[in-house]
């Protein structure tokens, strides 16, 4: 595994609709559990510093297809606001640009006090994300 | 997600009974026949909570199966639907509604949701324990309650807060 600069945009590919509440359809907003890391304790990302939309659509639509699920969207954060949250990026590759959010509670202490603590950490991520609903959705 | 809600009071379509047999098959019915059941009994509800249940429905019959999200999430099991259920309707009309969403380990989860740094989320699986998160401006909480019957004054009192706070 190797570091991730702070400045570097990250994007989480949304692959369920269930992650994002539609009630204002003209805004809707990615909800928290999308960034909630289950079973592993490293939440998937892919590193998009520099690329231009339609090659993060070309990730986007990979991961998808490799995971039989239609691109919904994507939340995109930088790694610096991962770090203030007390997580890490690490490159995680194959595949290329793959990245993991590290540093989670694991759930071996108190698992609900734990799996209540990743709660706060995912809506604290996502605050600082930005949502981009895939428009072939 | 399906669009339940606009089918009220008619039974949604997504309630079909397969012809497969075996225990597992009659388990999964039993299941199902009991989320039909639940359906109806809402029926009987204030609008604003029978909507908030029939979004929990149609979360409930999207992630049943497991790897619903893409990324190896549990199922929702009937016991965690049941039990967010009953959080539900024993909140009754006196708060905001909450919006309806689905933990990657499979439990349900409501969440308020004022604004910016306001917001409030509690979750629910098959055993009934209520994991919570909360923000309020500047000030953050977690952690966890029993649900039985009422709704925990521990969790009430954040949604005090939530809602006395100004936007």
């Amino acid at each position: 595994m190797d570091g991730v600069d702070s400045a570097e945009l990250l994007a989480r590919f949304i692959l369920t609709r269930s992650h994002i509440n539609w009630e204002e359809p003209a805004e809707p907003r990615l909800r928290a559990e999308a960034f909630m890391p289950h079973p592993h304790i490293a939440l998937s990302v892919f590193r998009i510093l520099g690329l231009a939309e339609v090659e993060i659509l070309q990730i986007g639509e990979e991961v998808g297809r490799l995971r039989s699920k239609p691109l919904v969207g994507r939340g995109e954060l930088t790694a610096a606001h991962v770090r203030t949250l007390g997580l890490d990026v690490k490159a995680k590759e194959p595949p290329p640009r793959h990245a993991d959010i590290v540093g989670w509670p694991a759930l071996t202490g108190t698992p609900k006090e734990d799996k209540s603590r990743q709660k706060l950490i995912a809506m604290q991520l996502v605050e600082g994300v930005r949502l981009v609903v895939a428009t072939n959705d | 997600m399906t669009t339940m809600a606009q089918n009220l009071p008619e039974m949604p379509a997504t309630f079909s009974f397969s012809r497969a047999q075996g225990p597992d098959a009659q388990a999964v019915e039993a299941a199902f026949g009991e989320v039909r059941m639940a359906f109806l009994e809402s029926q009987s509800l204030g609008g604003a909570t029978r909507k908030s249940l029939a979004s929990l429905t149609d979360t409930f019959l999207d992630c049943h199966r497991p790897d619903w999200d893409g990324y190896d999430a549990l199922a929702v099991r009937p016991e965690s639907y049941e039990n967010a259920r009953r959080f539900l309707e024993s909140l009754g009309g006196l708060w905001p509604q909450p919006s309806v969403g689905v933990e990657p380990d499979g439990e349900l989860a409501f969440e308020w949701f004022r604004g910016p740094r306001l917001r409030f989320s509690v979750s629910i699986g098959p055993d009934a324990t209520l994991s919570y998160a909360g923000m309020f401006g500047t000030s953050t909480v977690h952690g966890t309650e029993t649900f039985l019957d009422e709704v925990p004054a521990g969790i009430l009192h954040h949604l005090h807060r939530l809602y006395r706070l100004p936007v």
